[in-house]
């Protein structure tokens, strides 16, 4: 009997057919009497269309980090200039927020593991055969990556001075950190450049690098 | 005499930093099932479950933090230590909160360590350096950058993720786990529920999985140059005729759980609790 948080959770991998046929028939019968998870399957599926329909170019709107920009736009604890770099900082943020979520969905999308069809363990010794990382896509996705973080690196350096020694400390090692796991991940892609873990371990890297870039730059306009 | 003098100066040195402290002792009404969250930088913040429809902050506030401040309503009480514009130094805030059981609280600092247990509700952690143990009964997402993360006890669905910091988790039954980190050392010790999906990636950390010898579950292990060992049999094997990957996929039980282990350097230990 599947439960709804089962139907929930596979509800991805179902719309896309990668699930065992006991695991999409549970799935399916539950799907039939319950509205509430077919609605969310609708939901996941609208989502996964809307963003295979994305352009490869997105001007991000001003308002899609509402709460930041609220509050480095204060008026009561910013000069004008401040309040220009706080600008620029709300539109790299919000480009990045929305680089980080559209990019996750595409190189996951095009790395996930191939799950297998004819039944549980079938994939056992077969090799999980997975989506070739020389897919278009993931280049530019990097790309992409690298290009947000050079901005939010940027908006930092015009504000490191406002953060405190110990955090600035903090955010540096564990950027150098970061910085040294995507040049082994892309020593070891140049290597295996159809390994598509490889690039999902690259995609995530990534992602903590913008995310903590995001975090630093949000603290320095506290 | 002198030595009244000495014992009155000993006590002003005593009580001058307390005194300095704002004492802080605030309870608000709220839902049962309200949202309920907390932004603070340095300090230390405990948080427990009770079975009150209300919120209680006690603690104190450092010399120079400017307040404590609560807004929101009865569905969503906000919790914000307010430091003056760019205050290095303020003083830390350490706080002890009572939250109602079935809330759902987020929290977010700096430094400050972050304790909570007793939280049935959906809970969301981050921090950059604190230090964060989580003992819950709800669904869990829990970030840090290089403070360790530790779970013990937390609901079935787990989503953990560092830069540095250690991952660590003793969960009774998973059904929904996703672990992540950089550089970070990820320990699970847990049983898989039917069903199950378990995602566990790193960079470079090691990663050790401790489950039950009954186990259901389908594994695939896999690192680009990371030792592989398995305490159930089958070993790893190289992935790639040319490159230096390796893989390890077996099932066991009635492999309904699925379980995906990614590092590019990191070791990865498979064990039998």
């Amino acid at each position: 009997m599947t439960t709804c948080d089962e139907a929930r959770r596979w509800a991805d991998d179902w719309l896309d057919g990668q699930l065992s046929d006991a695991l999409r028939e549970g799935i399916e019968a539950h799907l039939a009497a319950c509205p509430a998870c077919r609605a969310h399957a609708d939901g996941v599926r609208s989502l996964l269309a809307a963003a295979s329909a994305l352009p490869r170019e997105v001007q991000p709107e001003r308002d899609l980090w509402p709460a930041i920009a609220a509050r480095v736009a204060s008026p009561a604890r910013r000069t004008r200039r401040d309040l220009g770099s706080a600008r620029r900082w709300g539109a790299v943020a919000a480009a990045a927020v929305l680089l980080v979520g559209l990019t996750a969905i595409i190189v996951a999308r095009r790395a996930r593991p191939e799950a297998e069809t004819t039944g549980v363990g079938a994939r056992s010794g077969a090799g999980a055969a997975a989506v070739p990382a020389s897919l278009p896509g993931f280049g530019e996705a990097f790309a992409e990556y690298e290009r947000a973080g050079q901005a939010l690196r940027s908006a930092l350096a015009d504000r490191r001075g406002q953060m405190s020694a110990a955090t600035l400390r903090e955010v540096e090692d564990n950027l150098r950190i970061i910085d040294g796991a995507i040049v082994s991940l892309r020593m070891a892609l140049a290597q295996n450049p159809d390994c598509s873990e490889l690039s999902t371990l690259l995609a995530a890297t990534y992602g903590h690098q913008i995310d903590l870039l995001r975090t630093a730059n949000q603290l320095a306009s506290m | 005499m002198r030595n009244t003098f000495i014992a009155m100066m000993c006590t002003v040195v005593l009580v001058l930093p307390v005194a300095a402290q704002q004492r802080v002792d605030e309870t608000r009404q709220v839902a049962a099932d309200a949202v309920v969250t907390f932004e603070g930088v340095s300090g230390t913040v405990v948080v427990s479950g009770w079975d009150r429809a209300e919120v209680r902050v006690t603690g104190t506030l450092g010399r120079r933090i400017e307040k404590l401040e609560i807004t929101g309503s009865d569905q969503r009480l906000d919790l914000r230590v307010v430091y003056p514009r760019n205050c290095h130094d303020c003083g830390d805030a350490d706080l002890e909160l009572k939250v109602p059981a079935g809330c759902r609280f987020e929290a977010e600092t700096v430094s400050a360590d972050l304790e909570l247990g007793g939280v049935r509700g959906e809970v969301w952690l981050k921090s950059v350096s604190g230090r964060v143990r989580v003992a819950a009964g709800g669904s869990l997402r829990a970030k840090t950058v290089s403070g360790p993360l530790v779970i013990r006890g937390a609901g079935r669905a787990v989503n953990a993720t560092t830069v540095s910091g250690a991952l660590s988790a003793d969960v009774a039954v998973l059904e929904d786990g996703e672990f992540e980190t950089v550089s970070g050392d990820i320990e699970i010790d847990t049983d898989l529920a039917p069903k199950a999906r378990l995602e566990v990636k790193t960079v470079s950390g090691s990663v050790e999985l401790r489950v039950p010898a009954s186990v259901g579950a389908d594994f695939e292990i896999e690192s680009f140059s990371g030792r592989i060992r398995n305490q159930f049999g089958q070993q790893a094997r190289r992935s790639s005729k040319y490159g230096p990957g390796y893989e390890l996929l077996f099932a066991r039980g009635d492999g309904s759980a699925r379980v995906f282990i990614k590092t590019l350097s990191g070791s990865v230990r498979l064990l039998e609790k």
